[in-house]
């Protein structure tokens, strides 16, 4: 049975704060400079804004490169127009208050 | 709006999140090996800013998110019958 | 070398009566065009406007055989208008889209050809890959139509572009595997669809399409909507 998707993202998340936390409160003997140990505990929010800048920059990306097919919706109405003469000719009554 | 108007506001999104990207990454990670005297350090806040901001800013938007929820679910406009 | 395999075309319609003779019409051509084997069932929910009389009427012109008529009495949603459809159904592959022609029937042809190539069990219209698109959005549509899909494929992880899209091709055993289990409504549900497809390993394939937008000033994306959308979202992500 496989695991949701929010239980890997658990699991995920507390080992990445496990190993951050035993690190900020000191439980581990580090070698680091001070530069890197400024650096590292700042890494978790860090890494969360970073991570929000890519799906800002994702949606703005997709939204510049969505597709207008101006095309398609004159072809619609071409089709349309044929239809009704075609269903017309058939025999096809339209309403009274068609609008197209 | 005319499609034009779309692309510019989707590559001003691109480029807005860029810029946020490079500006916090100097701040948290390059500057602190970069001298305190260097003239880099006027473009940039105090350091404790580049976490307790976007902490801030992070509460403020679930709060803001959480009201907009409420207040969806608790006053039904129109009853849709799905 | 005749096909023999046999396309039902599934149409749930409310007040649909302007609109339906000319996807019928459509649906027609396409199908005829390409030697296609097919059938039309039309479910419409009570339709005050008289969409069920101008069903008649195209089945009239049609014959009884192409044109399917099962209604239904009051609005009742679209996973059971599926099923509904479904019992009815004599081909062995389903095609669903929207009968307000923001789908159009000419990508049918590509759809079945995708479907031959490697005889993926389901194929879905994609707006956002390749020739797909969209026309008549504003900025605000298409902001959150990306920022949706986004949400989705960052959670849910489908391996599919286009999500909420109903424009599709199922084998029929394998609809009717997943109606069974699907619970959600609305946008949530077509998105469930392709989630448990997932889950029980059918092949999935794309085909870019083109959604031509109609109904202008109308608010189809209110805050309920939205909110609705969020929760369905989240309890995927948490169930599967």
């Amino acid at each position: 049975m496989a695991v949701s998707k929010l239980f890997q993202w658990l699991i995920c998340l507390t080992s990445f704060l496990a190993v951050w936390l035993s690190y900020v409160l000191g439980l581990v003997q580090t070698k680091f400079s001070e530069e890197m140990n400024e650096i590292i505990i700042a890494l978790p929010i860090y890494l969360l804004i970073l991570f929000a800048c890519v799906l800002l920059g994702m949606i703005g990306h997709r939204v510049a490169t969505f597709n207008d097919c101006e095309l398609a919706s004159k072809e619609l109405k071409e089709h349309i127009d044929a239809a009704r003469q075609d269903l017309a000719k058939k025999g096809y009554k339209f309403a009274s208050d068609w609008k197209s | 709006m005319t499609p034009g108007v779309h692309q510019v506001t989707g590559w001003g999104l691109v480029s807005l999140s860029a810029f946020i990207a490079i500006y916090y990454s100097i701040w948290v990670i390059i500057l602190p090996f970069v001298d305190q005297d260097q003239p880099i350090h006027t473009f940039f806040l105090p350091r404790i800013y580049a976490i307790a901001g976007p902490l801030v800013a992070g509460v403020i938007a679930l709060t803001l998110i959480g009201a907009f929820v409420l207040y969806v679910t608790v006053s039904p406009k129109k009853v849709k019958k799905s | 070398m005749a096909d023999k395999n046999k396309y039902t075309v599934l149409l749930p319609t409310y007040e649909e009566r302007a609109n339906l003779p000319i996807i019928v019409w459509l649906l027609v051509k396409y199908l005829t065009e390409s030697d296609y084997d097919f059938e039309i069932i039309i479910i419409d929910d009570g339709s005050p406007d008289g969409t069920l009389e101008a069903a008649k009427d195209l089945q009239r012109i049609y014959g009884e055989k192409k044109i399917v008529l099962r209604p239904r009495e009051k609005k009742l949603g679209l996973g059971t208008a599926y099923m509904h459809g479904i019992k009815h159904a004599t081909g062995n592959f389903i095609l669903i889209l929207d009968a307000d022609m923001s789908h159009h029937p000419k990508f049918i042809p590509d759809f079945i050809k995708k479907q031959a190539e490697k005889n993926y069990d389901i194929v879905t219209g994609t707006r956002y890959v390749g020739t797909g698109g969209v026309y008549g959005w504003d900025l605000k549509r298409k902001l959150i139509s990306r920022g949706a899909n986004l949400i989705t494929q960052i959670l849910l992880r489908p391996g599919v572009s286009d999500l909420t899209g109903s424009f599709r091709l199922y084998k029929k055993e394998v609809l009717e595997k997943l109606i069974t289990s699907c619970v959600s409504k609305g946008y949530t549900f077509q998105i469930e669809m392709i989630i448990r497809a997932r889950q029980n390993n059918f092949t999935i394939a794309e085909v870019p399409i083109t959604f031509v937008d109609r109904v202008y000033g109308e608010s189809k994306l209110g805050g309920n909507e939205i909110v609705g959308f969020l929760k369905g979202i989240l309890y995927l992500f948490a169930t599967t």
